[in-house]
């Protein structure tokens, strides 16, 4: 049935020094958070920490969205280094309260990039360059499978979500994270807690998606 | 039509969807239970999570894999990433399982000690040992094996703390929840001896509590097979905990496992044990003359009818003990039962006991002026050895409405109320508080009416505004619907300084309001999202894991009362089936 225990609990609480005899866990929501925090105060090797941690996923998340023709022209890594870096400047103004918060971020801020990546390639006077309108029509590998509408329809439906559904649709469906990196990422109590608060926020997500409001 | 095979629920299904597992579309449209409009739904979202996997999942040229920071060392098919702990045995890690992609884990043998250790076939028989328990409140074993001279097993990672961390850092436990923890623990380790085996090291640092409060046993390093023709090797443990017959020498038996839950129990009540020696053979002589603080002396607070079962299990000689974990449990359990119904001893009268309260607003109503609920002097009990000082009482200000035609009508105890009624609460605090809010009907079938996911506010509540809940939702501001009848409704409301990681785990297994179900339209109702109609339209018995789990949850919550630690109220309608 439905249940739902808490949207942002747990603020973990920095712990002891672990036990020497049980095995457990040493949660890296606090490590992002604390890298966050790091980087607030101006702490170099805790970006570069941040930008490794991420860079993989970022790069294979942006890949699915590239149109097809931009991705041997883009250089994806370029790409998403060029957001993380950007996200992590403004990372002064803006507090991210969980590290679900700041991937969100960090995915729009890339859906910008691209944007205005695949306008400024298409303009480069580069033999391969291909005109505007066809790069803005060539779709993503992601547009490719299920076509632009319905591309377009979920995004609208995705902002019509609460942001922190939003993060964990974004976590699961697009980033591909496990349950556990999600609680870590949403604050949530367990991998079980957020793999419920993912499916609620699926089933909103199919109520909206196609613009219709319950 | 296949009429055998019934359609899941729209959670199953949109779990399918989020772990890429095929969903039974063909049984969802042949049921009346799911619109049409539902099945298109999440169908496109069905789609477009496929979508994004195989795009996103296609390999980069050149990428590695990892999302996270390469391993500290490969052992076998394992990605060692970080150490958690050390013990005399060997180290113990977080570690990947790439095929699997999940985290583990990885008991790692040193190396150095590992003749002495494979004598014994050490960890492949912990392994060994652990698999054949398959408990909730046993860690799972996912493997053992030997690699570059190292033996090693790997297990549930648990996300969570030790109960002597536990007990270190937020100070022993009230009786109730102490009760509670020994009674899941008395769980596993009658599984442990329905497989043959004796755990021979339970103490507090070998069971963790996780995050959202489920109870794991962990670590079989010392445990031993109870069959008789296998000679057991000398036995480890830590001696505090061991009973006395296993300090003379004696094999381990479920009688000695007893002894050391009931040593644990003390210790969750006191933070230190009942004998304590400097040396081994000062604690087998202290031990021997009977010689132990006893548990009244250290938590006068704790009802006699638990001391005395605490006590039985500590007892010296073996066959004076519980019979069997079993037994312990039930004896924990009508403990429990004992303080829930009032039955309490003097000592007890601190308790804030559930009853009580919701007696007191009955009794009271009519003097608590405009439904406002404003209880703010729960005393907190003398604060035992390693206790944090005692704390502020929450100030809270609650009240629970009506909406209806003619406004809003708090909600003081003696109303009632009929399906297709709308209610919310108003809440107010000195501070910024984390809010929770359950109803019990009286078959015992319970919701979580608040947090709820998707709408605002969530926790924690920002002070010194008055909050209205259930929240809204794009801005809007939803209520609660009564959906069913469910003869009387208690309405328990709870507030704490911190997220209430001990009831959690239990909130998150019970139903939910929820603003996407779809509920039966009431006449006469307008089109506001329904939060409360999770089943409940017929008379079905009451769901008894959910009336044992709402049972500790009123444990729980009335030791935290105890203790300060929270503030709680309940409110009681009437909502009468005819």
């Amino acid at each position: 049935m439905t249940r739902q225990p808490n949207r942002d609990p747990v603020p973990p609480k920095p712990e002891a020094a672990s036990p020497p005899d049980a095995p457990r866990k040493q949660s890296s929501i606090e490590s992002t958070a604390a890298l966050l925090e790091h980087v607030r105060a101006g702490d170099e090797a805790a970006r570069e920490r941040l930008v490794r941690r991420y860079l993989p996923a970022l790069r294979r998340w942006a890949h699915g969205r590239l149109p097809a023709p931009a991705r041997g022209m883009v250089d994806t890594d370029d790409l998403v280094q060029v957001a993380l870096l950007r996200a992590l400047h403004r990372v002064e103004s803006f507090e991210p309260q969980r590290a679900g918060a700041f991937l969100a971020y960090l995915r729009r801020i890339l859906l910008n990039s691209i944007r205005d990546e695949l306008r400024r390639a298409a303009r480069r006077p580069r033999p391969e360059a291909l005109p505007e309108e066809l790069m803005d029509r060539a779709p993503s590998l992601v547009e490719q499978a299920i076509g632009r509408e319905a591309v377009e329809a979920y995004e609208a439906g995705l902002a019509r979500l609460p942001e922190s559904q939003q993060e964990v649709v974004i976590l699961r469906i697009e980033f591909g994270f496990t349950y556990l990196e999600i609680a870590e990422a949403v604050g949530s109590p367990s991998a079980n807690a957020a793999r419920m608060t993912v499916s609620r926020a699926l089933l909103r997500l199919a109520e909206v998606m196609d613009g219709h409001q319950p | 039509m296949d009429t055998s095979r019934s359609a899941p629920t729209p959670e199953e299904v949109a779990e399918a969807i989020a772990d890429a597992e095929p969903v039974d579309w063909p049984a969802c449209e042949s049921s009346p239970a799911w619109p049409a409009v539902q099945i298109d739904g999440l169908r496109r979202v069905e789609a477009v999570a496929a979508a994004f996997r195989t795009a996103v999942a296609a390999p980069l040229a050149g990428e590695g894999e990892a999302v996270q920071p390469p391993p500290l060392f490969v052992w076998g098919p394992l990605e060692v990433l970080d150490k958690l702990g050390e013990g005399s045995f060997g180290e113990v890690f977080r570690a990947r399982d790439p095929m699997l992609q999940r985290e583990v884990a990885l008991k790692l043998h040193h190396r150095e000690g590992r003749r002495r250790l494979a004598a014994r076939g050490d960890f492949i028989s912990e392994a060994r040992r652990l698999a054949r328990v398959r408990h909730p409140n046993v860690a799972v074993v996912h493997g053992a094996d030997e690699h570059d001279g190292r033996t090693g097993l790997w297990l549930d990672l648990i996300d969570g703390c030790t109960l002597t961390e536990l007990v270190r850092q937020s100070g022993p436990l009230g009786p109730g929840e102490a009760a509670a923890v020994a009674m899941d623990l008395c769980g596993a380790v009658a599984a442990v001896h329905a497989a043959g085996l004796a755990h021979a090291d339970i103490k507090p640092s070998n069971v963790m509590r996780e995050r959202g409060g489920r109870i794991v046993l962990m670590d079989f390093g010392a445990g031993v097979d109870l069959t008789p023709e296998v000679p057991s090797g000398p036995v480890c443990g830590t001696p505090a905990v061991m009973a006395p017959e296993i300090l003379r020498g004696n094999a381990p038996t479920p009688a000695s496992d007893l002894y050391s839950l009931g040593a644990l129990l003390y210790f969750l009540l006191t933070g230190s044990y009942p004998v304590e020696a400097e040396t081994l053979a000062e604690l087998m002589a202290l031990q021997q003359r009977g010689e132990s603080v006893p548990l009244a002396d250290r938590r006068p607070d704790v009802p006699d009818s638990l001391l005395k079962v605490i006590e039985r299990a500590l007892d010296p000689a073996p066959e004076r003990r519980f019979a069997s974990a079993g037994e312990l449990r039930r004896a924990l359990a009508r403990t429990a039962n004992r303080s829930e119904t009032g039955k309490l001893p003097a000592t007890r009268t601190r308790r804030t006991g559930l009853l009580r309260i919701a007696a007191a607003i009955i009794a009271g109503g009519a003097g608590l002026a405009g439904g406002v609920i404003a209880l703010k002097g729960l005393a907190p009990r003398p604060h035992p050895p390693g206790a944090g000082g005692p704390t502020e009482p929450l100030a809270i200000e609650a009240s629970l409405y009506r909406d209806g035609p003619d406004g809003a009508v708090p909600l003081t105890g003696r109303q009632t109320v009929r399906p297709g009624e709308r209610l919310f609460l108003t809440v107010a605090a000195a501070e910024d508080v984390h809010f929770y809010v359950l109803n019990e009907d009286e078959r015992g079938q319970v919701y979580v009416l608040f947090p709820v996911s998707g709408l605002e506010p969530g926790n924690p509540l920002p002070s010194r505004q008055r909050h209205r809940l259930p929240g809204a939702l794009g801005g809007q501001s939803q209520d609660w619907v009564v959906t069913s009848t469910g003869g009387r409704e208690r309405f328990l409301l709870v507030a704490a300084r911190r997220p209430l990681v001990e009831i959690e785990g239990d909130l998150i297994l019970l139903a939910a309001a929820s603003p996407t179900r779809e509920v039966e339209p009431v006449p006469g109702v307008g089109g506001d999202v329904a939060l409360r109609g999770v089943g409940g339209l017929a008379a079905s018995p009451a769901n008894t894991s959910q009336a044992q789990r709402m049972q500790r949850l009123r444990h729980l919550l009335a030791d935290l009362a105890d203790r300060g630690e929270i503030w709680m109220n309940e409110v009681i309608v009437e909502n009468p089936t005819s």
